[in-house]
C-alpha cells in the first residue's frame, strides 16, 4: 500500500503535462459530440421515465361510492371521492348495485356508509365500510390508503376531528401520498450513477482499444496525469449531467425540497465525482470499452436502484442481502437525499453521508491510478 | 560509451486465457554504441514488437535487465521517456484529432515546450509532407500519411533514441522511401539512435545492425555484408532467353525446387528482375543446377543459363527460416498453358468508375482476366486499389460501368457469383472462438457443400495447409502466419475458380510469402484465377500481368516483363513504380476535379 502511493506519486502532477492533457480531453469531446448526448439527454430522458412512468402509484382507481343523499354529511363525503384526482368515482343508490359493479370489475372498490353515519359521527364512532376487489392486492392496499386519505380530510371538513370516524390515517412528509416524490428523490441518485459511471467507463479503456495508450505510456506523463485530467473534464461533464437531472426533475416534478439548496448541490457534486472515479476505475480494469460500459451498469447501476432503499426498503430484505446495501455507498447518498428533500433536517447526517462518499471517492480514484500505473509506467 | 542495447538473461512472458505465453527465456543481446540503426527483423510471433515495447519501456520484463544506452527503461522515469521516441505498430493517434493537434499533444508529453514550439513543429510538418493536411482529422489520413504522422510525433521532442515498430508496415514505396528520408535526415542532424523492426529485408540491410529473431532466439546479428557471406557459394540465377515466356517458366521451375522434389538441388525461387534467383542445394554449382533442370524440363534445353549471383540479405533470411518438413503437392501442370492469350475471359471489367459523394474513388478503369491468370493490383495508398478489388467482388456496386464474372454481370447475378469466388481479406476475419476443422466447416457449409464430400475437403485442407496439427486450437491463438493460411484455406474449401486476395502478406516476412506464392502459383496452374493486390512490389514479379493505378486511374496496365523493360535494361518493379508515380503526378494534381 506505502510502496504504492509512493510509485504513483515519484513525480507530482507537472501543470503542464496536466493542462496538455486536460486541452486533449477537452478537444477529444468536442470532436465526439455523442458524450454530449450522454450529459445533456439521457438525463432527460432518465427524468421522463423515472417521473412518469415508473409510478407506484395507479391513479384514477374505479370506486364506487354508496351514497343516498340523505345527509349532508354523506354528500361531503361522496363529494370528497367525487373531487379527488385518485378516484374514477361512481356514485350508487344502493350497496347491491355497488356489488354488480364490483363483481362485472367496473369498479375496485366500494365505499360505503352506515346508515346511521350522522348519528355516529355526532357519537364519535362512525365507520365507513370498504369492499375491496382482493385479487388485485397491491392495488387493494394502495387504495385503502388513498381512501383513508379522503375519508380523514372529509372528516376534518366535517369537523369531526381524528376521533370521529374509526380508521384515521395521516402522512408526514408527503400528503399526497405522491409515490415520484418517495421514489424520484432517491432516482436522482440512480440518474447520476448511471449518467456518470457511463461517462468515466469509457475513458481509459478507450485508450486501450485504440493503442493509445501505448504511445502515452513513452510519453513523460505519469499515470496519475492521465488519470486525474480525465477525471477532471469528465466531472465537469458529468457534473452538468446531474444539476441538468435535478433542474428537469424539479421543472417537470417540482418535489418539495425542504433541506438546504447548497447542501443538495454539494452532495451531488461529490457523488457526481465519487461515479466518475467509479467508472474510471471500471475502464481501467476491463481496459475495453464494450466490457467497461456493461460492468458500469451491472456493477454500478443495478445495486444502485436494487440495494439502495431506492425502492424496496433494506428493513425489509434479508440480511445477507442487507449487509451488501450497507456496504454500497449510494445507500448512504440515497438516505441523504430523503433528508434533505423530504424531512430537510439532520444537517450533520448528510454532511457525513457526503463526507462518506468523497471518502469512496477518493478511493476509486487511488486504485484506477493505481491500476494504470502498473499497466503502463 | 554504454552500448546502444544491452540485455542480461532477460525473461518476458504474458498471460492469455490464463495460460503464461512466454516470448523471452533468459535472453541475452548486446549492441555497441557505434550502430546508429539496428533492425529487428523475423517472422510473425517472433518477439520483434516485443523487445521494442520492452527498450522503450511499456512493457515491464519478468525477470533479467534491459539497458538502452545505459538507461534503464522505465515508463513512469521522465528522464528515460524524455530520452526516447517510441512509435507503435497501431500508431497511437487520437484519430478525430487534427495532425497539428496529435502532434502538439505528444511532443508536448514528450518534453517539447517553450514559445518556439508551434514553429518547429511547422517546420517538422513541412519535411514530412503534412503541413498542407495540418487541420484534418488524422483519421482522414492516407496510410502513408499516417505513419509519416507517427514518425512525426516520435522525433517532434528530439529524443536521443527512436524506437519505431515496422514504420513501413503497409506504406507503397514512394512513401516509404519518403519516410526513410525523414528518419535518416534526423539521424543525420540528431545523432541519435534508431532501432526499428521490419519486414523489408532491404531496410534491413540499410542499417548498421541486423538481428534475426525467431521464437524468441536469436538467430542471426551482423552487419548484413557479413551476414551475407554465409550464402556465399549458394546463390545463383537462371537467366531465360527471349524465346521462353518468362511467367510460365518461373511457374514450372518453382514445382521442380525441394519443396516438391526431394531429389533438387534447388532450394529457393523467386523471380527477380527478369532472371528467376534461386538458392541451391551446399556443394551444388552451376553445372549441377543446369543438368537438373534441363532433366526436370526438357524443353526448356538450351533457352537458358544458369549464373552465380552475389547474396542478397533475403537468401540468408531464406537460408535460415527454410525447412523440408511438410512436403508439398506438385500440382497438375498438363493443363499449364504458355500464353493466356487464348483462355477464356472469366473477369472483364468495362469501364467501372465509383464516386463517393463528390470525391472519384475509381474512374473508368478496363480490364480483362483470363482463366489461370495470376493478376496484380499496385498502386500508391488512396489509389482506388481496394474500392476497385471490391468492386469486382460484388461488394461495391460501380457508380457507372460493369463488370462481368464468367459471363454473369454483377449488377444482375451477385448471388450466382459466390460459389465461384473465393476472398482472403486483409484482416484475419475468420470465427475467432472456432478452431480450424469448424472455421472449415461453416465455410464449407455455407457454400453449399456437406456430408462425406465436406469431410473429405477439409481433411484435404488440414494436410495441404499443414493445419492438421493445430486444427482443434480456436483461430485466435493461432499465430499469424497460420492464421494466414487459414484464411487461405476456407476461402479455397469450395474450389472456386476465381481467387481474391487482398492486400495477403501484408507484414508476412519472406519465408511465409515465399510459401504464400508457392501456393498461389500451383492454383493458377490449375485453372484458378488469382488477383492479388500487394504493398511488396517484388510479388509483382510472379503476376503474369498487374497494373498500376494512382488516383482511381491505371497508368499501366501489362506483363513485368513489358512494364519494367527500358532500353534494354530491366527495372525493378519498385524502381518503374516510383517513376511512374512520380511522372504521373507530376502531370498535375486533378484529384478532386
Amino acid at each position: 500500500m506505502f510502496n504504492a502511493l509512493k510509485e504513483i506519486f515519484r513525480r507530482l502532477p507537472s501543470p503542464r503535462f496536466m493542462a496538455i492533457l486536460i486541452k486533449k480531453e477537452i478537444l477529444q469531446i468536442t470532436k465526439d459530440r455523442s458524450v454530449l448526448a450522454v450529459v445533456l439527454i439521457q438525463p432527460l430522458v432518465l427524468v421522463i421515465i423515472y417521473g412518469y412512468a415508473i409510478r407506484m402509484d395507479v391513479k384514477p382507481i374505479e370506486t364506487a361510492v354508496v351514497c343516498d343523499y340523505q345527509s349532508a354529511l354523506q354528500k361531503t363525503l361522496a363529494d370528497g371521492f367525487l373531487g379527488s384526482a385518485y378516484f374514477d368515482t361512481t356514485v350508487v343508490g344502493t350497496l347491491g348495485q355497488a356489488r354488480d359493479l364490483l363483481y362485472s370489475h367496473k369498479v375496485n372498490n366500494i365505499v360505503a356508509l352506515d346508515p346511521g353515519f350522522d348519528e355516529a359521527i355526532a357519537h364519535g364512532n362512525a365507520q365507513v365500510m370498504v369492499y375491496q376487489n382482493g385479487a388485485e392486492a397491491q392495488l387493494a392496499e394502495l387504495s385503502r390508503g388513498y381512501i383513508n386519505a379522503v375519508i380523514s380530510q372529509s372528516a376534518q371538513k366535517l369537523g369531526a376531528g381524528s376521533g370521529g370516524i374509526t380508521v384515521v390515517t395521516r402522512n408526514w412528509f408527503n400528503e399526497a401520498n405522491t409515490s415520484s416524490w418517495f421514489l424520484l428523490s432517491g432516482q436522482y441518485i440512480a440518474i447520476i450513477t448511471l449518467v456518470c459511471s457511463f461517462l468515466g467507463s469509457f475513458v481509459i479503456a478507450r485508450e486501450w482499444d485504440r493503442g493509445t495508450m501505448e504511445s502515452l505510456s513513452s510519453t513523460m506523463s505519469s499515470a496519475l496525469e492521465i488519470v486525474m485530467s480525465k477525471v477532471m473534464v469528465y466531472f465537469i461533464l458529468g457534473f452538468t449531467g446531474s444539476m441538468i437531472t435535478l433542474i428537469f426533475g424539479q421543472l417537470f416534478l417540482d418535489i418539495p425540497l425542504r433541506g438546504s439548496v447548497i447542501l443538495l448541490v454539494l452532495l451531488i457534486a461529490v457523488y457526481s465525482f465519487e461515479m466518475i472515479c467509479f467508472g474510471v476505475l471500471i475502464s481501467a480494469l476491463c481496459k475495453n470499452q464494450f466490457l467497461a460500459s456493461e460492468y458500469a451498469i451491472i456493477i454500478g447501476c443495478l445495486p444502485t436502484v436494487l440495494l439502495s432503499g431506492m425502492i424496496f426498503d433494506l428493513r425489509g430484505v434479508s440480511p445477507g442481502i442487507r449487509l451488501i446495501g450497507n456496504l454500497i455507498p449510494p445507500t448512504y447518498a440515497v438516505e441523504a437525499m430523503r433528508v434533505l428533500f423530504l424531512s430537510g433536517g439532520d444537517t450533520l447526517k448528510v454532511l457525513l453521508d457526503t463526507l462518506l462518499q468523497f471518502i469512496y471517492a477518493v478511493v476509486f480514484l487511488f486504485l484506477a491510478v493505481y491500476k494504470v500505473h502498473r499497466d503502463c509506467k | 560509451m554504454n552500448p546502444l542495447i544491452e540485455i542480461k538473461d532477460l525473461t518476458y512472458s504474458y498471460h492469455r486465457d490464463r495460460r503464461a505465453v512466454s516470448v523471452y527465456k533468459d535472453f541475452n543481446l548486446e549492441i555497441p554504441d557505434t550502430c546508429r540503426t539496428v533492425c529487428f527483423m523475423g517472422p510473425d510471433g517472433a518477439g520483434k514488437s516485443t523487445l521494442l515495447k520492452i527498450l522503450s519501456g511499456v512493457l515491464r520484463v519478468n525477470k533479467g535487465t534491459a539497458r538502452l544506452g545505459g538507461m534503464k527503461p522505465e515508463s513512469s522515469d521522465p528522464a528515460f521517456t524524455g530520452a526516447v521516441g517510441y512509435m507503435s505498430q497501431q500508431l497511437g493517434l487520437y484519430g478525430e484529432l487534427s495532425v497539428m493537434d496529435n502532434l502538439r499533444i505528444f511532443s508536448g508529453l514528450r518534453g517539447l515546450s517553450g514559445k518556439d514550439a508551434d514553429e518547429i513543429l511547422t517546420k517538422l510538418l513541412e519535411r514530412v509532407g503534412l503541413l498542407k493536411f495540418r487541420d484534418y482529422a488524422s483519421d482522414s489520413l492516407s496510410g502513408g500519411m499516417k505513419q509519416k504522422l507517427g514518425l512525426a510525433c516520435a522525433i517532434a521532442a528530439s529524443p536521443k533514441f527512436i524506437i519505431l515498430d515496422e514504420p513501413t508496415v503497409g506504406v507503397d514505396p514512394v512513401s516509404r522511401k519518403e519516410l526513410w528520408a525523414v528518419i535518416a535526415d534526423y539521424i543525420k542532424e540528431s545523432g541519435a539512435r534508431c532501432v526499428f523492426s521490419s519486414a523489408y529485408l532491404e531496410e534491413a540491410a540499410a542499417s548498421d545492425m541486423t538481428v534475426m529473431l525467431e521464437n524468441g532466439r536469436i538467430v542471426l546479428k551482423g552487419r548484413a555484408e557479413e551476414l551475407c557471406q554465409s550464402a556465399r557459394n549458394r546463390t545463383f540465377c537462371v537467366c531465360p532467353d527471349s524465346r521462353i515466356p518468362y511467367t510460365p517458366t518461373v511457374r514450372r521451375l518453382m514445382f521442380c525446387s525441394r519443396h516438391y522434389d526431394v531429389k533438387s538441388p534447388i532450394y529457393d525461387i523467386c523471380p527477380r528482375l527478369g532472371r528467376i534467383d534461386l538458392i541451391a542445394k551446399e556443394g551444388s554449382d552451376a553445372t549441377e543446377i543446369t543438368s537438373f533442370i534441363e532433366n526436370s524440363l526438357e524443353d526448356l534445353s538450351g533457352h537458358f543459363r544458369v549464373e552465380k549471383r552475389a547474396p542478397r540479405l533475403e537468401d540468408v533470411y531464406i537460408l535460415n527460416t527454410l525447412d523440408f518438413k511438410h512436403m508439398l503437392k506438385k500440382p497438375d501442370l498438363s493443363s499449364l498453358s504458355l500464353s493466356h492469350e487464348n483462355e477464356k475471359v472469366v473477369i472483364d471489367v468495362k469501364g467501372i468508375c465509383k464516386k463517393f459523394g463528390r470525391f472519384t474513388a475509381v474512374r473508368h478503369s478496363d480490364f480483362k482476366v483470363r482463366r489461370g491468370e495470376i493478376f496484380g493490383l499496385l498502386g500508391p495508398n488512396g489509389a482506388g486499389k481496394t474500392t476497385t478489388f471490391r468492386m469486382i467482388c460484388a461488394l461495391l456496386t460501380p457508380t457507372e460501368g460493369e463488370v462481368t464474372v464468367n459471363g454473369f454481370n454483377l449488377r444482375t447475378a451477385k448471388s450466382d457469383l459466390r460459389e465461384t469466388i473465393g476472398y482472403v481479406s486483409q484482416k484475419f476475419s475468420l470465427y475467432r472462438r472456432l478452431n480450424s476443422a469448424q472455421n472449415l466447416e461453416y465455410f464449407g457449409l455455407s457454400y453449399g457443400l456437406s456430408g462425406r464430400k465436406l469431410k473429405m475437403r477439409i481433411e484435404e485442407l488440414l494436410d495441404e495447409f499443414s493445419l492438421r496439427a493445430v486444427k482443434d486450437v480456436p483461430s485466435m491463438q493461432l499465430p499469424f502466419g497460420l492464421q494466414r493460411q487459414l484464411s487461405m484455406a476456407c476461402a479455397l474449401i469450395h474450389r472456386p475458380k476465381i481467387l481474391f486476395l487482398d492486400e495477403a502478406t501484408s507484414g508476412a516476412d519472406p519465408m511465409a510469402r515465399r510459401n504464400f506464392w508457392n501456393r498461389i502459383c500451383a492454383l493458377s496452374c490449375e485453372g484458378t484465377s488469382v488477383i492479388v493486390t500487394t504493398h511488396f512490389m517484388d510479388e509483382a514479379e510472379y503476376c503474369d500481368r498487374f497494373l498500376i493505378q494512382d488516383r482511381g486511374r491505371i497508368l499501366v496496365l501489362g506483363s513485368p516483363e513489358e512494364i519494367c523493360k527500358r532500353e534494354g535494361r530491366r527495372l525493378s518493379i519498385e524502381e518503374a513504380f516510383v517513376e511512374l508515380i512520380a511522372k504521373s503526378r507530376a502531370g498535375g494534381d486533378d484529384r478532386d476535379v
